[in-house]
């Protein structure tokens, strides 16, 4: 599963760089470095999540900082209802 | 520096706005919604105070800082690193809605409709239409805007109107039973839907009349409401009791029609409603993100980095929840509290800071 999932990736970032790669020419320095940062931390990411597929995402860090907040917006709700 | 040719009219802005809000919430809202308001489930959309607070920060940055999306001000205001940093969070936080937009498209298309295909496929390749879209510039999607709002409001009314015969008014009843509290406290899962006005801020440097746009955005606001009201309504007076025991009420609402036994599964149509909406919605974001992005690396051009965005975008969809129910859970609970905060609090704090600059100065 594991390899199939990199092989996917790969490819998948393979077919985007291809498809980039005739107007490549054309882009700036600045425009290059960027395209290829951000194509860089899309495949960490996508590496990390193949490997982990549950690392925990920004949704559970959101989650940690507003506990409190959630808490009491529980109580009300639950006050509410019973 | 113009990283953006394209010019839009004011009704295509709130258009691509009313698009942007409304089909999530017809979507997920009601069953939220219904937890606190109960029968007064239709009164809730009316309290869309953040609506209006998105909408005069984002005109109080353009009135500020003409020409510039607040991500943009946020520098002028913080000053370059600080404001740097600021943008940087914001534009993650556009790509985080953006990823979760995606995923409840994704999950909500493999639920109801498409059973046997991975979610992966269908959120991949509404990605993939998607940054083509984005690539083609703002104009391409306030035309898609253009065109959808009215297939969008026809699908709908068709939705509503078989309806009608079936409809207890009865259920309504009592009318504000408690006050006017569990309305109130019904429509805070809400506010997070109405703060996505400001997105706005965004397309208003590309307007070619921005005067028009204030009005153009009071008329969307009204839109939104009145589609949640009409949405809502028409829910509760179907499913009465039981509308919070579906993750989907209007989904329900649309398996039910059944006209002489011959027009019947139109879910089809609220598929296609969602679709439509949903693409639009995935567009407006990924184009924040996009040219959120380039501003903030100092590109000259948005075109080359759609598609690494686009895999960004894909993979935050993926990455923000291990399943569903969290994802359902989060949106009612968290989710709401961090798009008030980045979304309402923060660019309200940034202007009145602008506001405090300028008086100093």
């Amino acid at each position: 599963m594991i390899w199939e999932g990199l092989l996917g990736v790969a490819a998948v970032l393979a077919l985007m760089v291809m498809y980039d790669w005739r107007s490549m020419s054309s882009y700036t320095k600045r425009e290059k470095t960027a395209y290829g940062a951000l194509t860089g931390l899309g495949a960490i990411l996508a590496i990390l999540l193949v490997l982990d597929p549950q690392m925990p995402g920004p949704t559970q860090w959101i989650d940690v900082i507003y506990q409190p907040l959630v808490n009491l917006l529980e109580k009300l709700t639950v006050q509410r209802s019973g | 520096m113009v990283l953006e040719k394209g010019k839009i009219s004011a009704p295509q802005i709130g258009k691509m706005i009313y698009l942007a809000v409304t089909p999530t919430a017809i979507l997920s809202t009601p069953a939220i919604t219904y937890k606190f308001a109960k029968q007064d489930l239709w009164i809730s959309p009316m309290w869309a105070f953040s609506g209006v607070i998105a909408i005069l920060i984002a005109f109080g940055f353009h009135r500020w800082f003409p020409d510039q999306n607040f991500v943009q001000a946020c520098e002028r205001i913080l000053g370059r690193i600080l404001g740097k940093v600021f943008g940087l969070f914001f534009l993650l936080y556009y790509l985080y809605l953006g990823g979760v937009i995606v995923r409840e498209y994704g999950e909500f298309v493999v639920g109801a409709f498409l059973i046997q295909t991975p979610l992966l496929v269908v959120s991949g390749s509404m990605v993939l239409v998607c940054a083509i879209v984005v690539r083609s510039g703002v104009e391409i999607i306030a035309r898609f805007a253009d065109v959808f709002v009215f297939i969008f409001a026809l699908l709908f009314l068709l939705l509503i109107i078989p309806l009608l015969p079936d409809l207890h008014l009865l259920k309504l009843q009592p009318i504000m039973g408690e006050g006017i509290g569990p309305s109130l406290s019904g429509s805070f899962v809400l506010q997070a839907w109405f703060s996505e006005f400001l997105t706005v801020s965004f397309l208003i440097p590309f307007a070619n009349d921005v005067k028009k746009v204030k009005k153009s955005m009071a008329m969307t606001l009204l839109a939104v409401i009145m589609t949640l009201v009409a949405s809502n309504l028409v829910t509760l007076l179907l499913l009465g009791n039981i509308t919070g025991n579906f993750t989907y009420p209007f989904l329900i609402v649309a398996r039910y029609i059944n006209l002489a036994d011959f027009f019947t599964h139109l879910e089809s149509l609220f598929m296609a409603i969602w679709v439509l909406g949903a693409f639009v919605k995935i567009c407006v974001f990924f184009y924040v993100v996009t040219i959120g992005t380039a501003q903030w690396m100092n590109l000259r051009d948005y075109q080359p980095i759609v598609f690494p965005l686009g895999f960004l975008l894909l993979l935050m969809s993926i990455w923000i929840a291990p399943n569903m129910q969290e994802l359902t859970q989060a949106l009612s609970t968290s989710i709401i509290f961090s798009v008030l905060t980045v979304l309402i609090c923060i660019p309200a704090a940034l202007l009145g800071l602008a506001w405090i600059r300028r008086q100093w100065s």
